[in-house]
């Protein structure tokens, strides 16, 4: 009886559904302006944003390089900087180089799968990249400091130092809070993407 | 298959109460209907070279908007370029006896998990439990396992 009941319940949720796409069937849904966006869309703005930093990091070595040798900072620094930004560039490219339409293709736990490794991969990256930076500005804030030591007239020095050095402090503690706050959204997500597919996949 | 405007278009025409239905399962208000709905022509038109017919289209289709739908950043606003889809009835709005069958059914399945839901879509389908395995990612068996759990749920939804 029990297990008539579950039979009825299902069937009843079939016959729903076939209810639901003839009415479906009926309905014209797909327009023309739907069909020419889809067929118009851009690449995905993540490869735009790769091919942006492609584009835009030659461009930024090149004014630190002018920055540097004007104000006579050192070349360690800049080179810390141009090899911390090509591998940033570099891992962004080779981690997002398939596009999410290909993934799609296949079965829902393997789609899964990947789509939360490449999750998992873009938040380790962006943790490196936090702790290059801090290095960074920790150190370009010391040389800064040092060049402004160096030889400075302006009267009131430690005043302007002090200031200088407190506006970039506080700049990129805010920059880090905001950067926090988005890894722990993209952990969120990736966790609960996690635990459902291990759901599904421990059945066996 | 070719990249061509006719065989997309032959595409969508013959699958688009399927997309349809799959979005609203996964949906909760008809904004993120729309959303998912675009969402999922998106990635059928960028995929559609890439599919090698080793599967029928119906399938690829099912593959498609059963993956947009679940790995969908639900956080993320409404895409700007979204465009209404095109209905002379509103299936939420409407208070018809079909359309609160309808509204049961999207109640019923949408308190499932995504995965479930995906398990239980395929099954009103008619698919074959090795069907649903081949798109799910998962044996046979365990198809059988999930849709006697779903089943309980469902009747437990009932009792409450």
């Amino acid at each position: 009886m029990e297990k008539d009941n579950n039979m009825n319940e299902l069937e009843q949720m079939r016959e729903q559904m076939n209810i639901f796409k003839s009415r479906l069937d009926k309905q014209q849904i797909i327009n023309e302006q739907l069909v020419r966006n889809s067929m118009g869309s851009k690449l995905s703005w993540i490869k735009n944003f790769v091919l942006g930093e492609i584009i835009l990091v030659p461009i930024l070595l090149i004014i630190m390089a002018t920055f540097h040798a004007s104000e006579g900072l050192s070349w360690w620094l800049f080179a810390f900087l141009a090899a911390g930004l090509i591998i940033d560039t570099t891992g962004d490219f080779i981690i997002n180089r398939i596009p999410k339409s290909q993934l799609l293709g296949g079965d829902l736990v393997a789609t899964s799968q990947r789509l939360t490794k490449m999750k998992k991969q873009r938040t380790s990256w962006f943790i490196a990249g936090m702790i290059f930076v801090t290095i960074w500005l920790v150190w370009f804030i010391i040389e800064i400091v040092m060049r402004l030591d160096d030889g400075c007239n302006l009267p009131d020095h430690n005043i302007v130092v002090g200031i200088m050095v407190a506006g970039i402090a506080i700049g990129a503690l805010i920059g880090i809070f905001v950067a926090w706050l988005i890894f722990r959204k993209m952990q969120r997500t990736n966790n609960q993407l996690i635990e459902q597919i291990n759901q599904v996949i421990n059945e066996d | 298959m070719e990249k061509t405007e006719a065989n997309f278009r032959k595409l969508l025409n013959e699958h688009k109460s399927t997309i349809y239905s799959v979005c609203y399962m996964f949906s909760k208000d008809q904004d993120e209907v729309e959303d998912l709905f675009q969402e999922t022509l998106i990635n059928l038109w960028n995929g559609l070279d890439k599919f090698e017919g080793r599967s029928g289209t119906g399938t690829w289709v099912w593959r498609i908007a059963l993956n947009t739908c679940i790995n969908s950043d639900r956080k993320k606003k409404k895409r700007v370029d979204t465009v209404p889809l095109t209905f002379d009835t509103d299936f939420r709005d409407d208070n018809s006896v079909e359309n609160r069958q309808v509204k049961l059914l999207h109640q019923r399945i949408s308190r499932l998990q995504p995965f479930d839901r995906a398990i239980v879509l395929l099954w009103l389908e008619n698919m074959s439990y090795d069907d649903i395995a081949a798109i799910v990612g998962i044996s046979t068996k365990a198809v059988g396992v999930r849709l006697v759990r779903i089943r309980e749920q469902l009747k437990n939804m009932n009792d409450n």
